[in-house]
């Protein structure tokens, strides 16, 4: 609350300083209202704040309130499942980055696992085959 | 003798050893091939009614239109429609070698350019333990024959398939249809040429074959004539007792296989993936999807018929879909009109179905002189370009003074990020 308050103080002095400097004029354009009040918050509030204010951490450290108290909920079966095999897939992913990748992917396939194989292309080409690309390219 | 018996054994193991050779480096540089290939996601607009102007068919004529460029590039490009092993939502999606992606994505935004295409990470389908079954398309008759095309059709056959996919588990559930396809080989093309000459000549479809004979792709050709072959030769036979009612097939031949040849060829490989927590329950979706293609049947022409894969050859056909390889022996030869028949980028009807993922709003450009410092409001993200949004505190004030005689304010919320506008806006605040 103490930011909204100090945000409609602010404002509070850009419009009196603004009402001031117009004065009894009534017929100035919108675009000379506008550099007048370009010109007020200039003086009053530069240098600027930069992007990492104060304002920005508030919701921040709010979100992190609500997620560190609560415990991650037990993983379902399902992602448990998917644990399990992904250690396999890591496994298979390990030797591709050291080894024949040829004699991986047939390995992979062997596994007899659609979601292993599928697991395993989606990892290695989102992941890692840039990698493995640029290792091969380089000259032994 | 003996020396002769021993050179016919040598040139046997030559040939089936560089038939290996072979075969393996062709498989290698597939592999290479097949990792270089990139997703994108591609999510439609749904308009208003009102601002449709377009009917279902002239909406399925673009996506037959982009089938052609797309036919054009180097790579076979892939189209899938997906419901990942984890969430309901049905995707769309685009795959095209690395080197060709933006051209894919410069060719899709030019015909829908209100569509949101991003790049994206691959998916799973499948269930970690549970039952997976694989299927590819096959055609009924040989391939000079078309299927029914959209433009004979009363509803958008895509709907009653993507049904199926919208039955499916939140978790659990796992379904995928994969379309690979490329530009027809020139070959292809011309010997359907020759046998729609031979066929304006007087001849029989089987006739015609024979006579367009020569090449490897008449090989092939001849193969998926087998089958239809008795069937041309039993009516034959039923036809001979009347020549007028002969002629008079054979016109009907001749318009189709001209109807076939009158749109770009392609090479087409259609998988169909499916997973579940059971292989029963995998079963029952699988029938379901084969329920929907006899809508696809056509009178004296073709049909689609699916043809699920077992054993080793399932395996394969794992393997086939997470790699995205085109495979010659499951390929069906369609024309443009046909694919986009069988599937296509979604219309209005398919995105007035529930689950099948769109945007609700219009994509607009972020403005060009976007503060590069102040309060973060969020991300733009128009056409794969991503910005974070700013507002400077010191812009706020000079738009709150500058129009406080048309009665507006902007209040802060406490978190000193999220901004409102306390009465309506009236007028523009630039």
């Amino acid at each position: 609350m103490s930011d909204t308050a100090n945000f409609q103080e602010h404002i509070e002095a850009v419009r009196k300083d603004f009402e001031k400097r117009v004065g009894q004029t009534s017929d100035l354009a919108p675009i000379q209202e506008k550099e007048i009040v370009k010109e007020i918050v200039q003086e009053k509030f530069s240098p600027r704040v930069s992007v990492q204010s104060s304002s920005q951490t508030v919701p921040q450290s709010d979100d992190q309130g609500t997620g560190t108290g609560v415990q991650t909920p037990p993983a379902s079966t399902h992602k448990d499942l998917e644990q399990q095999y992904q250690r396999v897939v890591d496994g298979f992913i390990q030797n591709a980055l050291t080894g024949d990748l040829g004699k991986v992917v047939q390995a992979v396939n062997n596994s007899n696992n659609p979601w292993v194989i599928d697991q395993f292309h989606d990892t290695l080409v989102d992941k890692f085959y840039s990698e493995i690309k640029a290792r091969q390219q380089r000259p032994a | 003798m003996i020396l002769a018996f021993g050179l016919f054994v040598a040139c046997i193991i030559g040939f089936f050893l560089v038939r290996f050779i072979l075969s393996f480096l062709q498989e290698k540089d597939l592999l290479q091939r097949s990792l270089d290939y990139r997703l994108l996601s591609v999510t439609l607009y749904d308009a208003p009614d009102a601002e449709v102007k377009r009917d279902w068919k002239q909406e399925v004529a673009v996506s037959e239109q982009l089938f052609g460029v797309l036919a054009n590039f180097k790579a076979p490009v892939v189209l899938e429609i997906a419901v990942p092993n984890v969430g309901e939502e049905i995707h769309f999606y685009f795959a095209a070698q690395a080197s060709e992606l933006d051209g894919l994505y410069q060719q899709v935004q030019s015909f829908w350019p209100h569509a949101e295409i991003e790049k994206c990470d691959d998916y799973n389908i499948f269930h970690p333990q549970g039952g997976s079954l694989v299927g590819y398309l096959k055609q009924d008759k040989e391939n000079v024959l078309p299927i029914k095309t959209y433009d004979r059709m009363e509803e958008d056959a895509l709907l009653p398939i993507l049904s199926v996919f919208s039955s499916l588990a939140k978790e659990g559930d796992g379904m995928s249809f994969q379309v690979v396809f490329k530009k027809a080989h020139p070959s292809t093309i011309k010997s359907l040429k020759r046998i729609l000459e031979e066929l304006q000549k007087g001849g029989s479809l089987k006739e015609a074959a024979e006579k367009a004979g020569g090449g490897s792709v008449t090989k092939e050709l001849g193969k998926s004539f087998g089958s239809a072959l008795k069937v041309m030769t039993e009516q034959k036979k039923e036809d001979e007792t009347s020549k007028p009612e002969r002629k008079e097939s054979d016109s009907d031949l001749i318009e189709l296989v001209n109807r076939k040849i009158s749109k770009p060829l392609l090479e087409v490989n259609v998988r169909l993936v499916v997973s579940s927590e059971t292989e029963v329950r995998a079963q029952t979706i699988m029938d379901q999807l084969s329920a929907t293609f006899p809508q696809f049947f056509e009178p004296r022409g073709n049909a689609l018929e699916m043809q699920k894969m077992g054993g080793k050859k399932e395996q394969q056909g794992f393997y086939d879909f997470s790699f995205r390889y085109f495979r010659r022996a499951h390929m069906l030869l369609f024309n443009t009109q046909e694919l986009s028949s069988l599937v296509h980028v979604p219309t209005k009807p398919i995105l007035d179905m529930p689950k099948i993922k769109k945007r609700k709003a219009r994509s607009a450009p972020p403005p060009l002189n976007l503060p590069l410092e102040g309060i973060e409001l969020g991300e733009s993200l128009f056409r794969g370009d991503k910005k974070v949004v700013r507002m400077m505190e010191a812009r706020l004030l000079i738009l709150m003074v500058t129009l406080r005689r048309t009665c507006w304010g902007i209040s802060p919320k406490s978190d000193g990020m999220m901004w409102y506008i306390s009465t309506p806006l009236t007028q523009s605040t630039r």
